[in-house]
């Protein structure tokens, strides 16, 4: 069971189609936008989208695991997901809900081609689809000292 | 709104400033492998790693920057090759490759160019021999030696 109602999850995708633009946070860009804009050479609006529809056909099958983002005491979770067949490629996925306030609102982590097969729980076996040297180069982001 | 207690997907940690960018923006947009802005961007920065987020509906408005600063990047670009080399911007069209009509586009800041053509006369503004001599299409290749076998 995700830790992260999927149903919420779609909910605030939904807000932010609209136009609510507080409810979906594109943390770490560089595993999610960049990462689609990479692979379909598209804009970042393009992408942007990609990425909210992609959430919005995630079904309870599609879950993998909970993991750990941060130990405790700070403890943070996340729940990981792997899209089959979503616009040509498997997509590895993962996504929290926080709160701001008395307002909660979706923080997508990851977004992109599974690099390594991603097994389900349901035994389906998610390929890598795009191929390593079609893979962005990983940026290096330091910590300010 | 203020992002600046969000937390960053990178690191895990909170806290994030609004910074403007401008100048090269490290990162792909369409075929561009990065791009430079003229026209300033603000982007929210993790205090701790320095990775990018954004929220939904950014992305239009980070679009509108970066085409607004190809296109203009490429009209001056354009405007500096006919300077330079004094030639007709139908003949400039026909050395990259590219229709008049098009070219016409780019040059009124109507079209966001593909970036092998941005890059094709970013080269030229700066080269404009480039243009002139090696793009010139009765350019003699085998006697510029750049051919590594003759037939």
């Amino acid at each position: 069971m995700p830790k992260f109602s999927l149903e919420e999850v779609k909910k605030l995708v939904q807000g932010a189609l609209s136009g609510d633009r507080g409810k979906v946070w594109f943390s770490g860009k560089s595993r999610s936008i960049d990462y689609v804009i990479y692979v379909f050479h598209c804009s970042e609006a393009e992408a942007e989208k990609t990425i909210l529809q992609g959430l919005l056909s995630l079904t309870e099958y599609d879950f993998s695991q909970t993991i750990i983002l941060s130990p405790p005491p700070d403890l943070v979770l996340a729940d990981e997901y792997g899209l089959e067949n979503f616009m040509g490629h498997n997509w590895y996925i993962k996504l929290l809900i926080e709160e701001d306030g008395s307002d909660r609102f979706l923080t997508s982590i990851s977004f992109h081609p599974v690099e390594r097969l991603l097994m389900l729980p349901d035994q389906r076996r998610l390929e890598v689809t795009l191929e390593k040297s079609k893979q962005p180069p990983k940026k290096n982001t330091t910590p300010r000292k | 709104m203020d992002f600046s207690n969000r937390r960053c997907g990178e690191c895990s940690n909170k806290g994030f400033t609004l910074v403007k960018i401008h100048g090269i923006w490290d990162r792909p947009w369409r075929d561009f492998p990065s791009v430079y802005l003229t026209e300033d961007f603000h982007v929210w920065r993790c205090n701790h790693c320095q990775a990018e987020a954004s929220e939904a509906g950014s992305g239009a408005e980070a679009d509108i920057a970066i085409e607004r600063s190809l296109r203009n990047q490429t009209s001056q670009f354009l405007e500096v090759i006919k300077g330079r080399t004094g030639l007709s911007y139908e003949e400039i069209a026909k050395r990259i490759g590219i229709s008049a009509p098009y070219l016409s586009n780019l040059r009124t800041e109507k079209k966001t160019p593909s970036f092998s053509i941005w890059n094709m006369l970013k080269m030229s503004a700066k080269h404009p021999e480039i243009l002139k001599e090696v793009l010139d299409p009765n350019y003699d290749i085998e006697a510029a030696n750049i051919l590594l076998r003759r037939a």
